[in-house]
């Protein structure tokens, strides 16, 4: 059997065509990558005055990697205007940022749409069907342009520039997570749910310790997505969080700088390297976490 | 008294479910009063109103903001251009996130060879900061392209981000190149769960993957198809184009999509409030022409489903 599958991958022509196209797709995505890791190695002056930009490095010393790196961590500052007064953060303090706007948005923004889910799949009272109703038209709304009001409201509230104020913009139900979490939780078997409450399982007990550690593959999934998504966000931090620069706002400052320094593009390549490391480490921990299967339903309320 | 503690108790008992059903569902529900509700109804209002910096207020103007936007769509060019861009950015986005995210979906869950490879490299954008690619993406377009099209006899132009004529171009297959794996992994999650007793029966029926992908894999995704394509639709407005990651706020208006658009009017530097009105205006009028396409295509879309 095993053998005929390969016989049949072997003999049709989408395949070959797909692979050769994600032959040259992956050419295309790689080839930028690792040309910008290569002339990390470089120096300056080999890279800006004999113009080795497409070869490989003459040669590979400790000290210009080491002042590359060092020039980098020096001008990856980020500048934010604080009480009137300009003030400069460093990398460690912008990756504080980040951790603190990923982390809580990445637990609001999971637990609030993971116990709505919960709640709609598994409890039939009409209200349920109303909530769903508002998932979807939520999505199908197209409603553009809130963010000046929400900057004001925030304002109006006494969150804007908090990280409190971005967690609790983040902690609702609407989006694709809450059509993720629903199909998961009508997977389930309301079995699981009858054994717990004849166990005598308060329902708070039932969804926190019988159902939700069963779906437990998708609520991780969507946790790591949301926390990938959120570190790499900057555009939210930019407006929400003026004072607060996360590690992504940053390196948007930081493409934007000009300086003699700054042209150089090995000390470029390397700020990029330092500050993709976390996210990198994250994805090798948790790579078959981030790429497990989640489905997602339909659009028919 | 203990007969009113057990009549609590009786109706807790009796009602426990509608009481812990309530009270999980209070902060969703405040939250979407405030922030979705609330939020959406005072971007309607502000449509109507316009800063006042002498007294740092706002105040009602009538129709004021959509005059002006009349104005500027009838007389100048630019939001006409900056509409036709963002179906432009609409149309190659939702051809390469989903046709072609779809097909090669197909081929990571067949398992055909290099599969899991090629699943980690589409899913690379994601995992990358979007500023870290933008960066590279761009240094290598302006530095090493031009070297690379030079040894090949090319003859070379100024740099792709700076040439005004080509700009909006680099922008736009960047974000179309990158959105290549957006919903990868989703499909491929989908299409897992097809019953694996009707592939098996196709494959014995001699079914090639073409019509596999066609007849079986496709109308198994159509409500995941469905969602995606009316999602795309609803932000048909918003799309940025990665036009902030390239260019930050310096992009000719003529280069914009609306969502961009929006977006520098209410953060652009020096704006304040003073812009808020007009681009709540200019927000209320896409939400108009989007609801409509959207529940059109919902309609047909759920009438190709049943």
């Amino acid at each position: 059997m095993r053998n005929m599958k390969i016989i049949r991958k072997n003999k049709y022509v989408l395949p070959k065509v797909l692979l050769v196209f994600l032959i040259v797709y992956t050419l295309m995505m790689l080839t930028p990558i690792f040309w910008a890791l290569l002339n990390s190695l470089k120096s300056y002056e080999e890279y800006s005055i004999m113009e080795n930009i497409l070869g490989l490095p003459k040669e590979v010393s400790l000290s210009t990697l080491f002042n590359n790196y060092k020039n980098a961590w020096t001008h990856g500052y980020a500048q934010a205007v604080e009480n009137g007064k300009m003030m400069f953060y460093g990398i460690p303090q912008q990756f504080l940022n980040s951790l603190l706007y990923a982390g809580g948005c990445m637990v609001t923004s999971t637990l609030v749409p993971s116990v709505v889910a919960y709640l709609v799949a598994r409890y039939d009272y009409k209200f349920s069907k109303v909530v769903y109703g508002m998932v979807i038209v939520a999505m199908i709304l197209p409603l553009f342009n809130s963010m000046q009001s929400e900057i004001l409201l925030t304002k109006k509230l006494g969150i804007f520039d908090t990280f409190l104020g971005v967690w609790l913009l983040k902690a609702h139900f609407l989006g694709s997570s809450f059509l993720i979490f629903y199909a998961q939780f009508k997977t389930i078997s309301k079995e699981y749910t009858e054994a717990a409450r004849i166990d005598g399982a308060s329902h708070f007990a039932t969804m926190t310790r019988v159902i939700f550690p069963l779906a437990k593959g998708s609520i991780s999934t969507v946790a790591l997505l949301n926390f990938v998504a959120f570190w790499n966000d900057y555009s939210v931090p930019m407006v929400y969080l003026p004072s607060h620069p996360v590690l992504a706002y940053g390196m948007f400052q930081f493409s934007q700088r000009s300086g003699a320094v700054l042209s150089s593009v090995p000390i470029k390549v390397s700020y990029m390297v330092v500050t993709v490391l976390p996210i990198l480490v994250v994805f090798l921990l948790s790579h078959k976490k981030l790429l497990g299967n989640i489905s997602i339903g339909g659009l028919k309320g | 008294m203990k007969l009113i503690f057990n009549k609590v108790s009786d109706w807790k008992k009796k009602h426990s479910s509608l009481l812990f059903y309530i009270l999980m569902m209070a902060w969703p529900m405040a939250q979407y009063l405030v922030f979705y509700i609330g939020v959406n109804f005072n971007s309607f209002l502000l449509a109507f109103q316009s800063y006042d910096q002498s007294t740092s207020t706002f105040k009602w103007v009538g129709l004021e903001n959509f005059q002006r936007l009349w104005v500027e769509f009838t007389e100048l060019d630019i939001l006409k251009t900056q509409l036709f861009n963002s179906v432009l950015v609409w149309f190659l986005t939702i051809f390469s996130g989903t046709v072609i995210t779809l097909i090669l979906s197909y081929y990571i869950y067949k398992k055909f060879r290099g599969s899991s490879f090629f699943r980690v490299i589409m899913f690379l954008p994601s995992i990358i900061p979007g500023m870290i690619l933008v960066m590279v993406f761009k240094i290598f377009v302006n530095e090493a392209l031009p070297k690379y099209l030079e040894l090949l006899g090319m003859n070379v132009g100024p740099l792709a981000t700076l040439d005004a004529d080509t700009r909006f171009a680099v922008a736009v297959f960047y974000t179309v190149f990158m959105g290549l794996g957006g919903q990868m992994l989703v499909y491929t999650g989908t299409m897992s769960q097809i019953s694996p007793s009707i592939t098996e029966a196709a494959m014995l029926d001699g079914i090639t993957p073409l019509k596999e992908l066609w007849y079986i894999v496709i109308p198994q995704l159509m409500p995941t198809i469905s969602t995606y394509l009316v999602a795309g639709l609803a932000g048909i407005f918003s799309n940025q184009a990665s036009l902030l990651s390239f260019y930050s706020f310096y992009v000719f208006p003529k280069e914009r999509t609306i969502g961009y658009q929006i977006f520098v009017l209410i953060n652009g530097p020096g704006n304040g409030y003073s812009e808020y009105g007009y681009a709540s205006a200019i927000g209320l009028c896409c939400s108009v022409v989007a609801i409509v396409l959207t529940f059109t295509a919902r309609y047909f879309l759920t009438k190709k489903e049943d």
